[in-house]
C-alpha cells in the first residue's frame, strides 16, 4: 500500500485531493452524485457575511479547452451556512476546509472567528482572488486583494488574530508576480497557499457584438489553464516554504501528478466535477496505479522532484 | 426537529450520502435527420418510462475528451420503455459532433435530471395548449403523451418559416390539434404563435363569460364539462415571456420550460441562475418547468 498521507499545516489528510471551492457546494448537493469517502477533503463554496445575489447571466459560457464564469460568489450567507450547512458537513467522514471571503477586516475576521468554532471544520481558505467581485478594505476598493501584497498581508494577519485553525490563502494569477504575494501571505502567518484561482477573460458572440457573459468579463478554469498554474506553483514552491496546494486544470491522475511534481503537497480538483461528479475518485486510483507502477511508496516523496530546475 | 425524530432524521442522512443521481453510458440505436437542422437520437435507457418525467432533462457528455468541455443539456422528447428519444437542433460545436454519432456509439449522460411538468390530477377535463417554438416542441411531445386521454390538447407551433416548424405531424399521430404559425406566412398564421394563443384563450374565456363552451365531443347534457385551459410552453425566452403574460391575463395557469446556460446540470455551479419573484433560482434544479408567473421576465 502506498502512503497518500499528508499534512498541510495542523491538518491531516488521507489523500492530496481535495474539491475545489465553487465545484462541490456544501458537500450535500454532491452527495447524491458521488462518494464523498475518496477525497481528502472538501472546500465549501465560498462564504461571506450577509446572502449574495451573484451577478446577472449568463454566468457561463464555455471557451476552448475550459469555461468563463461570473457566478459572483452567489451564497446564502454565514447565518444559513451555520444552521443549514453545518448538520451535513458534520455527518461526512471527508476533511472540511471553509472558503471565506469578507468585504472588510471586521467581516473575513467574524467569518473566521464564527466557523472556528465548529467542530466539523478543519480549516479556513481565504478566498482572496475571486474575479468577480469588488471588495473594499480600509477604504481602498480592490478587484482581488490577492493582487495587493500588503492588503493581502493585512488581511491574514487580521484572521490569524482570530483563528488557530490551518489558514490556507487562495492567490490569483492575475499578477505581475505571484511569489510577491504569496511570500507576504507566508510572512503573515498563512500556513498554506492555494494556487490558482480563475484567470480573468472575456469572450464575444460576434453576430451580437456583445460579450458572451452578463459580467463581461469572468474566471477561466479547465484545461486551458494547466500551464498557467503549473508555473505559478512551481514559482511559488521555490519563493516560499509554506505547503501549496496546487489548482487549475486539473482532469486526471498526471495532472495532478504534474502539479505534485512541480512542488504542490495537495490538489484541488474543479471544474472537473462538472463533468464527471466522480472526478475525484478517478483521479484518485490513476494516481495509485502510477505510483504502484513506479514503486513509490510515500506521495510525499514525489512533491517539488521537478527535474533540471535551472539556475 | 424534535429529538424524538432523531433516529429518522440520522437515516434518512445516510439515505442522502448515498448516490441516487445516475450516470449511465447510453447505446445509440438511432440518430437521423428529421427536418433540416433537426435530428433524432434514439438512446437505451433501462426503464426510462418508469424514471423519466416530461420536462425533465439530460446532460450529455458528447465525446470523451476535452472539445468540448461540458456536458450539454437535451430535453426528453419521447419516453419508451427502455429508451429516450432526444429532438435536436444543430447549433454549434457540440451538437455538431453529435449529428455524426452513429448506431452503436455511445454516450456519457447524467439524469434524469430537474424538475418536470406537472401534470394535473386525472379527470379534470380541458384544454391543454403546449406552445412550442423551434426545438422548444422536444419536451411537449413527451408531456402530450402523458396528458392523452386526460385533456384535449392542442398544439401551438410557431417558426420563421415551413421548415422550421417541427413535429406537426406526430403531435397530430396523437390525436392532438395543431395549429401553426411562421413569420413569413408560409404555413398557418402569419405571424407569432402567441397570437394564436390569446386568440384561443379568449373564446374560452368569453364562452365562460357568456355561457358555457363544451369540451369536445360533449353535448349541453353534459353540463359538467365545462371547459377550463392549461398553457405549457417551451421555447426562445421572449416568446415564453409572451405566453406567460397572455395566460397571466386569462388567469390560466401556465408552467414554461427555460434554458440557460449550464455547466453543471446539477446545482453545483450556480450558473444558471435566473430571477424569479422569490428570488434566484437554478434552471437545473429548481426548474427547468417553472410557473410562467414566477419568472421575472427581461423581456
Ligand atoms: C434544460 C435544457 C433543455 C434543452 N433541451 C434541448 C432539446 O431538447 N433540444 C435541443 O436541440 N436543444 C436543447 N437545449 C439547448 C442545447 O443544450 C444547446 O443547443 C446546446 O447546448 C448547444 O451546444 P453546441 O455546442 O452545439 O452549441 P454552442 O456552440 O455551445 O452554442 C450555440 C448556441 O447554443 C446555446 N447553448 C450553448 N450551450 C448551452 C448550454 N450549456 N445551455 C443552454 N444553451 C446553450 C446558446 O444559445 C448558443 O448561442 C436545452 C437546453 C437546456 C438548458
Ligand atoms: C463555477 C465556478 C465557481 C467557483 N467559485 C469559487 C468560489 O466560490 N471560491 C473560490 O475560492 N474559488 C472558486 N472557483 C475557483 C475554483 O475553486 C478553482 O480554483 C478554479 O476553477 C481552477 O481550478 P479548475 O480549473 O480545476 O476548475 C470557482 C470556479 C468555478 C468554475
Ligand atoms: S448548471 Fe450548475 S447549478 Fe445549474
Amino acid at each position: 500500500m502506498e502512503n497518500l498521507k499528508i499534512t498541510i499545516g495542523r491538518l491531516t489528510l488521507k489523500n492530496p485531493l481535495i474539491a475545489a471551492s465553487g465545484t462541490f457546494g456544501y458537500g450535500e448537493e454532491m452527495a447524491r452524485l458521488c462518494d464523498l469517502s475518496g477525497l481528502g477533503a472538501i472546500v465549501t463554496k465560498t462564504i461571506t457575511l450577509e446572502p449574495r445575489e451573484g451577478n446577472p447571466p449568463p454566468r457561463i459560457v464555455e471557451t476552448p479547452a475550459g469555461m468563463l464564469n461570473s457566478i459572483g460568489l452567489e451564497n446564502k450567507g454565514l447565518k444559513d451556512f451555520m444552521f443549514n450547512k453545518v448538520k451535513f458537513l458534520e455527518k461526512i467522514d471527508a476533511r472540511i476546509i471553509v472558503s471565506i471571503a469578507g468585504g472588510s477586516m471586521a467581516e473575513f475576521q467574524t467569518l473566521a472567528e464564527t466557523v472556528s468554532g465548529l467542530r466539523c471544520v478543519a480549516a479556513i481558505e481565504l478566498n482572496l482572488s475571486c474575479p468577480n467581485v469588488i471588495h473594499t478594505l480600509q477604504s481602498s476598493r480592490y478587484q482581488l486583494i490577492a493582487q495587493d501584497r500588503k492588503a493581502t498581508a493585512a488581511v491574514v494577519r487580521a484572521v490569524r488574530k482570530k483563528t488557530r485553525l490551518t489558514l490556507i490563502t487562495k492567490l490569483t494569477p492575475n499578477v505581475t508576480d505571484i511569489t510577491d504575494i504569496g511570500k507576504a501571505a507566508e510572512d503573515a502567518g498563512s500556513d498554506a497557499l492555494s494556487a490558482i484561482n480563475t484567470i480573468l477573460g472575456l469572450s464575444i458572440d460576434i453576430r451580437t457584438g456583445k460579450p458572451r457573459l452578463g459580467r463581461i468579463v469572468g474566471g477561466l478554469s479547465g484545461p486551458a489553464i494547466k500551464p498557467v498554474a503549473l508555473r505559478c506553483v512551481w514559482q511559488l514552491s521555490r519563493a516560499v516554504k509554506i505547503p501549496i496546494i496546487g489548482s487549475g486544470g486539473i482532469m486526471t491522475g498526471s495532472d495532478a501528478l504534474e502539479f505534485i511534481i512541480a512542488g504542490c503537497r495537495a490538489v484541488q480538483i474543479g471544474t472537473a466535477h462538472f463533468i464527471d461528479p466522480e472526478a475525484s475518485s478517478k483521479i484518485l486510483d490513476e494516481i495509485k496505479t502510477f505510483l504502484r507502477k513506479n514503486r513509490i511508496r510515500d506521495i510525499m516523496s514525489l512533491v517539488g522532484t521537478l527535474a533540471g530546475k535551472g539556475d | 426537529m424534535c429529538s424524538a425524530t432523531c433516529a429518522i432524521r440520522s437515516y434518512s442522512y445516510f439515505k442522502m450520502t448515498k448516490k441516487t443521481v445516475k450516470k449511465f453510458i447510453a447505446p445509440i440505436i438511432s440518430n437521423r435527420e428529421i427536418a433540416p437542422g433537426y435530428f433524432l437520437l434514439d438512446v437505451k435507457m433501462p426503464g426510462a418510462r418508469q424514471t423519466v418525467v416530461p420536462g425533465q432533462f439530460f446532460n450529455i457528455k458528447i465525446t470523451s475528451g476535452i472539445t468540448p468541455l461540458l456536458r450539454r443539456p437535451f430535453s426528453a422528447h419521447k419516453i419508451e420503455k427502455d429508451a429516450v428519444k432526444i429532438l435536436y437542433k444543430v447549433v454549434g460545436q457540440a451538437t455538431t459532433m453529435l449529428r455524426d454519432k452513429k448506431c452503436g456509439d455511445t454516450l456519457d449522460i447524467l439524469g434524469p435530471l430537474g424538475n418536470g411538468f406537472s401534470i394535473p390530477a386525472a379527470g379534470r377535463r380541458g384544454t391543454a395548449f403546449l406552445v412550442g417554438g423551434g426545438h422548444g416542441v422536444a419536451p411537449l411531445y413527451a408531456l402530450a403523451e402523458r396528458l392523452k386521454g386526460h385533456t384535449d390538447i392542442t398544439v401551438l407551433i410557431g417558426g420563421r418559416s415551413r421548415e422550421h416548424i417541427i413535429g406537426a405531424g406526430e403531435f397530430r399521430k396523437l390525436g392532438a390539434e395543431v395549429l401553426v404559425a411562421t413569420d413569413d406566412g408560409s404555413s398557418g398564421h402569419r405571424g407569432f404563435v402567441t397570437d394564436i394563443l390569446e386568440g384561443q384563450l379568449r373564446r374560452i374565456f368569453d364562452a365562460k363569460k357568456g355561457g358555457v363552451l363544451y369540451d369536445r365531443g360533449y353535448t349541453k347534457n353534459d353540463a359538467h364539462t365545462r371547459r377550463s385551459a392549461a398553457v405549457y410552453a417551451c421555447g426562445p425566452a421572449p416568446m415564453l415571456s409572451a405566453v406567460s403574460k397572455i395566460a397571466e391575463g386569462y388567469t390560466t395557469p401556465c408552467q414554461v420550460s427555460v434554458e440557460e446556460y449550464m455547466g453543471c446540470g446539477t446545482g453545483i455551479c450556480m450558473g444558471c441562475a435566473i430571477d424569479t419573484t422569490s428570488g434566484k433560482k437554478l434552471v437545473c434544479r429548481d426548474g427547468p418547468v417553472f410557473n410562467g408567473k414566477d419568472i421575472v421576465w427581461k423581456t
